[in-house]
């Protein structure tokens, strides 16, 4: 009987295409001859057919309201005949116990390396089988990177970071998984695609490293080869970061090999500073031209100074390389930076209470709004930087004090055009800077423990309670923010 | 611990009340379970005796002595089984699978709401019959009292008395009776004629009526064919037949009607073969079936007898109230499907989750589609209609004139909603917008026989009736009726 599965990915944003439901499409597709239907979050379409499988994928655990309900309607889509409901995913093998409690489905936990964790009537490792591209151009959503093999070289992680969820999801680590196999069964089912995405944790750790650079080389991913007919630029992605402190002269040699774009190594706290400039070097001296680090904040002892630090070196090297004879290439080494905010593995939202107490709400905030401004990525230019962030840690901890509406319009429209850091910033920007370089170290602790909040009713109760006229001054832009804002805007 | 030591457990007295009134929340219920086991009688007779020339289940309500009577021409019991067969408990003599009762407790059903019940029985060919007593009121005090006995067996010897007694008509004669005496129950439901008619008319396996049903006879022999635990019996209340209450003529709502066109078979079954085969007529699907025609709804049945009600499968459709667009039944093949001792569902297993969920793909879902999009193709239609009375309005005022410049605005906001909602040629109501603007009073434009300065007195007044009257077709009138009046005068 020709059976109709439904695959669902709830309906948050996401960058990256569902790898596990593309592979899951791809067994019921092609491999047992099933219709296969793709949905992006509750569909009403979809309520009045019937369908003998329902999968849903999962992602981040902050995703959890979101997550929950769609589960749910999808439950009450198949008339509650929820064991036909098969939830996978991030979400799913972190927390299962919950989602249990909150849908009544008991999901899959883990990766699909084993038959009957979907009761499949075969054998088939669905993990192993390639992705099905062609679902994707059944929902508006546009995914980014589907021009590209996603695959992975290895599993899982040597290391156990406890804010890496990598350790749980793939427990095992795999030293060698043949990608040249993926990329040809890709090929041959779905076409030629021009970038190779793997999402490998720690390929450094590999035994089989020279192997996976040697396979990558083999399908086609040779420094400055090329794709199609226009000659488009191929490039690899090792997505999820490098581990600097297992990156040697050898390993860096071989990644050299391969068009790797960008190389991004993880910077996660300022005490792997010298092992991460050891690495950005070494990746440097073997010519790897773009770099995207990631840059973990919030977690544990990590301070807004200590943040500062880490990408003010980046924008260092970046002056340092930039001063350097070009090599024969021409471009110059480039370092971003990719700011990466902690968030516990089990929070069911992204604003929760980490535990870090150099990080507080008003200043997350404030990063955030720094970063929704530059949009992704921090540039590598020191003028931009010191624009965006500040001279030192001191002017960047007064800039994420500020209301949100500050940060968002510090400076003149015009402020190209205007040489002096100080002549570039609107009135009240520079009002506020002013009135936070005078405010004396108690003054500066209890403004940063009232906004620490960032609730508007603690502002107003502190600037009635308060002793001191600096602070209350300061507090009483947050409570005018979009008036003055607004008035300096029309006028 | 010595086990010997422990005495065996006791079934206490309770669970008798369990099993009698306890076991169902309709009293109708027991005259089903009387009926199942009058119809099991009549099988049991036709398959091991001759065939039965006219198998007849009668019942009667006695209303002024309140009693009632469920008498059969089935088997009977015979003198030396009748003692066990009627006072042992939980112990049937059925087979689960040819007779629809099996569990050996559908006839304590009649304990909880009479005086007196009598079982009275006799086997084809034998001189003696079977009397089984039960006093219910003693029943009930027994098992009330907490000092009195414990034991269902000893309470079951208090309250029952057997005896055989010797029959002096023909020995021939087989049959089975339920007699109830002195009946009690909620607002003397059992005791309603009407009400037990409608109940039994849906619920027992009664014949489709060929005179009211055009499809009666092709349903029938569809159902004869295919469904192999289906038959019909001649069940009488009162000395009326019951019959099924289909017919061509479908109610609807208070007063629209729909007819059925044809009747569509349909079959639910899975990979390992046929849960059920039935039919669904052929309707227009416009709206809810009036429930007092008592055939709304999918109705499911099992040996043709009704399990649940016409709402027990209704949350299988996307909205429940489709379920009463629809007149059907589903008839049970797969004998892995046993109604529950209630017969208000089905034990729960995994062939009934594949029955619901075939129940869904097959008639739930499809017709749930189709009714909505029945129902979005009419309001569509209604839009159109609705559109076309306001383009007529207007015409019509362009013809011979507002009667109230309320009016007249009034109908130009409904042209500018209708523009909004329209896509593409809109030119047509623009102009009639434009037209209307400059339309004129129908007093400017029929009546010379009004002077001027009344006119503009009636207008004033026409313009404060139209504003006052909340139904505007009455305005209207009001108005035209005033302007003849003062024009003949």
């Amino acid at each position: 009987m020709n059976k109709k599965i439904l695959l669902v990915e709830p309906g948050y944003k996401t960058k990256y295409p569902p790898l596990g439901l593309m592979k899951i499409s791809t067994y019921h597709r092609k491999l047992k001859g099933n219709e296969v239907a793709f949905v992006k979050g509750c569909s009403l379409k979809v309520r009045d057919e019937y369908w003998d499988r329902v999968y849903i994928s999962t992602l981040f655990t902050y995703t959890w309201h979101e997550t929950v309900k769609t589960i749910n309607y999808y439950v009450d889509t198949l008339f509650n005949f929820s064991k036909k409901i098969y939830v996978g995913g991030i979400l799913a093998t972190l927390m299962p116990e919950d989602l249990f409690n909150a849908t009544g489905i008991q999901p899959v936990v883990g990766l699909l390396n084993d038959s009957q964790k979907l009761d499949q009537d075969d054998d088939i490792i669905i993990d192993e089988l390639p992705p099905d591209y062609e679902i994707l151009d059944q929902v508006d959503f546009k995914y980014d990177h589907i021009d590209a093999y996603l695959g992975y070289t290895t599993r899982g992680c040597i290391r156990a970071c406890d804010f890496c969820a990598v350790n749980r999801l793939e427990p095992d680590y795999v030293h060698y998984i043949d990608i040249k196999k993926l990329i040809k069964e890709v090929t041959d089912m779905y076409g030629e695609k021009q970038n190779l995405l793997l999402m490998d944790n720690n390929v450094l750790a590999s035994r089989y490293f020279d192997k996976i650079i040697d396979d990558i080389k083999a399908a086609g991913f040779v420094k400055g080869s090329t794709f199609g007919k226009t000659k488009r630029k191929r490039i690899v992605d090792f997505n999820q970061g490098l581990d600097g402190r297992l990156l040697t002269e050898d390993k860096m040699r071989r990644l050299a090999e391969i068009p790797l774009e960008p190389m991004r190594i993880a910077f996660d706290h300022i005490k792997y500073r010298d092992t991460y400039i050891k690495a950005v070097r070494l990746a440097h001296k073997y010519g790897q031209k773009n770099m995207s680090n990631y840059i973990l904040y919030n977690h544990n002892s990590d301070t807004p100074e200590d943040f500062y630090k880490r990408i003010r070196l980046n924008i260092d090297l970046n002056e340092e390389f930039g001063k350097e004879h070009r090599s024969s290439a021409g471009a110059r080494t480039i370092i971003y930076s990719f700011p990466m905010r902690y968030i516990p593995l089990e929070a069911k939202k992204r604003d929760v209470d980490t535990g870090n107490p150099f990080w507080n709400k008003r200043s997350l905030r404030g990063l955030q709004v720094i970063l929704n401004v530059i949009k992704g990525p921090v540039m590598p230019g020191k003028e931009f930087f010191e624009q965006a962030f500040g001279t030192n840690p001191e002017e960047f901890k007064a800039i994420l004090l500020m209301p949100d509406e500050f940060i968002r319009n510090r400076v003149k429209p015009n402020w190209r055009k205007i040489s002096d850091r100080i002549k570039r910033l609107m009135p009240y920007t520079r009002d506020w800077m002013d009135a936070y370089s005078g405010l004396t170290k108690e003054e500066k602790i209890e403004l940063e423990n009232t906004l620490s909040s960032n609730k508007l009713d603690n502002i107003q109760h502190a600037v009635s309670n308060s002793t001191s006229a600096k602070v209350k001054k300061l507090l009483k832009h947050h409570i005018d923010a979009d008036a003055i804002v607004s008035k300096y805007r029309s006028g | 611990m010595d086990n010997n030591n422990l005495r065996k457990p006791i079934v206490g007295k309770y669970i008798l009340d369990t099993l009698s009134i306890g076991m169902y929340n309709n009293p109708l219920m027991l005259v089903r379970e009387y009926i199942q086991n009058s119809v099991d009688a009549i099988d049991d007779y036709n398959k091991r005796e001759d065939y039965l020339e006219n198998p007849k289940i009668d019942i009667c309500i006695d209303g002024r002595n309140r009693s009632i009577q469920v008498v059969d021409n089935g088997s009977g019991l015979t003198a030396s089984n009748a003692k066990n067969a009627l006072h042992d408990i939980g112990r049937s003599l059925k087979k689960i699978h040819f007779d629809r009762g099996f569990r050996g407790i559908g006839r304590l059903g009649g304990l909880g709401y009479c005086q007196t019940l009598k079982f009275i029985t006799k086997a084809r060919g034998e001189k003696l019959y079977s009397v089984s007593k039960w006093d219910c009121m003693k029943l009930r005090h027994l098992v009330k009292d907490k000092h009195e006995v414990v034991n269902i067996v000893d309470l079951i010897d208090e309250v029952a008395e057997f005896n055989m007694l010797s029959y002096t008509k023909k020995t021939e004669d087989h049959f089975f009776m339920v007699e109830m005496q002195n009946v009690k129950s909620p607002r003397d439901i059992l005791l309603n004629v009407p009400v037990v008619k409608a109940y039994l008319s849906q619920v027992a396996p009664v014949p489709f009526d060929r005179k009211s049903f055009t499809y009666a006879e092709k349903i029938d022999a569809e159902l004869r064919q295919r469904v192999p635990k289906y038959d019909t019996y001649h069940i009488y209340l009162n000395g009326e037949q019951l019959f099924k209450q289909y017919g061509d003529i479908v109610p609807l709502g208070k007063e629209a009607k729909d007819t059925i066109d044809d009747v569509e078979f349909i079959e639910l079954q899975n990979e390992t073969g046929s849960l059920g085969f039935g039919w669904i007529a052929k309707l227009n699907l416009r709206g809810s079936i009036n429930s007092t025609s008592l055939v709304d709804g999918i109705r499911v049945r099992c040996g043709n007898i009704l399990v649940g009600d016409k709402n027990t499968f209704a949350e299988l459709f996307r909205e429940k109230r489709f379920n009463s667009y629809l007149v059907g039944e589903i008839h049970i093949i797969d004998e892995r499907l046993v109604p529950n001792s209630r017969r208000d569902d089905f034990e729960d297993n995994e062939t009934k989750d594949e029955f619901l969920d075939c129940f869904v793909k097959t008639i739930g879902l499809p017709f749930s589609r189709k009714i909505r999009e029945i129902s979005v193709a009419r309001s569509n239609g209604a839009k159109t209609e609705a559109k076309n009375a306001v383009l007529d309005r207007a015409k019509k005022i362009l013809k011979d004139g507002y009667v109230s410049t309320k009016q007249k605005d009034r109908v130009i906001a409904e042209l500018k909603s209708i523009l909004k909602s329209i896509n593409g040629d809109s030119d047509s109501v623009e102009n009639l917008i434009r037209e209307l603007r400059h339309s004129s009073h129908f007093l400017d434009i029929t009546d010379d026989r009004i002077s001027s300065p009344k006119k503009l007195l009636l207008k004033d007044m026409f313009d404060i009736i139209y504003e006052g009257c909340s139904n505007k077709k009455d305005a209207e009138k009001i108005i035209k009726k005033i302007s003849n009046t003062v024009a003949s005068s």
